[in-house]
C-alpha cells in the first residue's frame, strides 16, 4: 500500500495539501503546514507520511523558500509518528470520547516531537527565533526573564507547537472521519 | 497564491554545469561557515556565492530575493538578541536606563546572519540555475529511487492544480452558505474541514487515475529506465569543483590567519 503505485501517486497530492493548508493558515496563530503529512500518515502509512513530509520541504526549497530544507526533518517526523499511531489503531473513524482522548494524546506527542526536532535548528540557524511574531515575543519574554537561549527557545517553540499540533491533528482526524467509507475501501483494495 | 519556481533560464556557464557539480559546490562553500563559525569566513563564503551568481547571470535576483526574505526575519532577531541575549554585557545604545542594546548580542546576531547566508546561499544558487527536471535526473543518478523522485517532480505540476481546486471548493462552499470572509480566527479554523475534505477526496480519486496512467507507462517495471534529458559530468565540471575548492581553502585560511586569535568576531 505505502509504496504501491497508488501510494506514490498520492504523495504529490498530499504535498499540495500541506502547501495550501499553510496558505489557509495565514492570519491564524498556527502553521498547519503538516496537515498533508498527518493525513498521508493516517490514511496511507507512516513511511508515506515521512516521504510527504520530506518532499514538502524539498518542494518549498526548490520553489519559494531557500531556507526550508533543514525543517524537512520536522515535517517528516510528524508524518511518521502520525502514521505509526494510526498503524497501531490509535486513530479510528469513530467519535467516542475515548477516541477524542487518544487524538488529544497523539497531538501532544506530535508537539513534543516537533519541539525536539525543530528547537536545535531554530537555535543554530536563527538564534532561537521562529519567524512567527507571537512566538518570538514569548521567546523574547523568556530571555528578558533571564533564561538561556536554548531553554527559552524550546519553551516558546513548545507553546506554539502544542497549539499548532492540537489544532492541526484534530483537523486531520475530523477530515479522516468525514471521508466516505467507500473511498477508504477503494483505496485499501 | 501561485507556485513559482526559483529557476531562471539564462545562457550561462553555471546553468550548463551538472547539478551534481553545483551540489558539491554548495557543500564546499557551506563547510567552512559551519566549521569556523566566524563572521569573516562566513561573509567571505557568501561573497564566493555572489561571484558564482554573477557568473550565472542571476546575481541581481539572487541578492534581491535573499534580502527580501532575510531582512524582515533579521530585524526582530537583531532586536531580541541585542536587547536580551544572556551573553550581552557591553552597552551600545540606550533606549531606557534598563533597556539597552548590548554589543555581544548584536555580534551574535551578525554571526548568525552571515552564517545563514553562507550555508544556504549555495543551495539557493543551485535551485536558481538548475531546471528541476535536470535536478531530478541527477538525483536519480546519485541513487535516489524513482519512487521518491517521481512524486517530487510531479508535485511541480500538481500543487498548482490543488491550489486552483481549493478555489473551486471555496466557491462551491460559499454558494452553499459557508462564510469565508470577515470571520474570526476560530471560525477560520473551522473552515478547514469543509475546504480540505473535498480536496482530499478529489486527491484520492486523482491518485487512483494517476496510478493507472503510470502503470500503463510501465512505472513499476523493473527494466532500467533511461532519461529524456540526460545530464553528465564533463571536464568543465571537475575544473569548477577544483577551482571552488581552491578558492574556499585559500579564502577561509586567509580569514582565519588574518584575524588575531582568539577571534573576537566568532562566537
Amino acid at each position: 500500500m505505502e509504496f504501491s503505485t497508488f501510494g506514490i501517486a498520492m504523495i504529490p497530492l498530499m504535498i499540495g495539501i500541506n502547501i495550501v493548508s499553510s496558505y489557509l493558515a495565514a492570519g491564524t496563530p498556527i502553521w498547519a503546514d503538516t496537515l498533508g503529512s498527518m493525513l498521508a500518515g493516517i490514511i496511507i502509512g507512516p513511511i508515506n507520511g515521512l516521504v510527504v513530509g520530506i518532499l514538502t520541504n524539498v518542494f518549498k526549497w526548490i520553489t519559494f523558500d531557500p531556507f526550508a530544507l533543514p525543517y524537512a526533518i520536522v515535517n517528516a517526523a510528524i508524518g511518521l509518528i502520525a502514521g505509526v499511531c494510526a498503524l497501531f489503531g490509535l486513530v479510528r473513524r469513530e467519535t467516542s470520547s475515548l477516541q477524542v482522548g487518544r487524538t488529544l494524546v497523539i497531538s501532544i506527542v506530535l508537539a513534543v516531537v516537533a519541539t525536539v526536532t525543530s528547537t536545535p535548528l531554530n537555535v543554530y540557524l536563527w538564534g532561537g527565533s521562529t519567524g512567527k511574531a507571537w512566538v518570538d515575543a514569548i521567546f523574547a519574554g523568556f530571555l528578558a526573564g533571564g533564561w538561556q537561549v536554548f531553554p527559552a527557545s524550546m519553551a516558546a517553540e513548545f507553546i506554539s507547537d502544542i497549539t499548532d499540533k492540537i489544532i492541526t491533528f484534530f483537523i486531520a482526524w475530523l477530515i479522516y472521519l468525514r471521508v466516505p467509507t467507500q473511498f477508504i475501501k477503494t483505496m485499501r483494495r | 497564491m501561485s507556485v513559482r519556481l526559483s529557476f531562471i533560464a539564462r545562457p550561462s556557464v553555471i546553468h550548463e554545469l551538472d547539478p551534481r557539480t553545483k551540489l558539491v559546490l554548495w557543500v564546499t562553500i557551506a563547510v567552512p561557515a559551519v566549521a569556523f563559525n566566524s563572521i569573516l569566513v562566513s561573509l567571505a563564503m557568501f561573497s564566493l556565492t555572489v561571484v558564482i551568481a554573477v557568473a550565472g547571470k542571476v546575481a541581481s535576483t539572487y541578492v534581491k530575493n535573499l534580502t527580501k526574505i532575510v531582512v524582515p526575519v533579521f530585524i526582530p532577531i537583531f532586536l531580541i538578541q541585542g536587547l536580551f541575549n544572556p551573553a550581552g554585557k557591553t552597552p551600545v545604545f540606550f533606549i531606557l536606563p534598563w533597556l539597552y542594546f548590548k554589543r555581544e548580542g548584536l555580534v551574535f546576531a551578525a554571526v548568525l546572519l552571515a552564517r545563514l547566508l553562507a550555508i544556504f546561499g549555495g543551495g539557493y544558487l543551485l535551485t536558481l540555475t538548475t531546471r528541476p527536471g535536470d535536478l531530478m535526473t541527477s538525483m536519480q543518478k546519485i541513487g535516489l529511487p524513482l519512487r521518491i523522485a517521481y512524486p517530487l517532480f510531479s508535485a511541480f505540476q500538481i500543487v498548482p492544480v490543488i491550489d486552483s481546486r481549493l478555489e473551486a471548493v471555496k466557491q462551491a462552499q460559499m454558494s452553499r452558505g459557508l462564510k469565508l470572509e470577515d470571520i474570526g480566527m476560530i471560525q477560520k479554523l473551522r473552515t478547514y474541514i469543509p475546504l480540505i475534505t473535498p480536496l482530499l477526496m478529489g486527491a484520492i480519486e486523482e491518485a487512483y487515475r494517476r496510478s493507472i496512467a503510470l502503470e500503463a507507462r510501465g512505472f513499476s517495471s523493473r527494466v532500467k529506465k533511461t532519461f529524456l534529458n540526460d545530464v553528465s559530468l564533463s571536464r568543465r565540471d571537475f575544473a569548477f569543483i577544483a577551482a571552488t575548492l581552491a578558492a574556499v581553502v585559500l579564502v577561509s585560511s586567509m580569514m582565519v590567519a588574518l584575524v588575531p586569535q582568539p577571534n573576537p568576531w566568532s562566537l
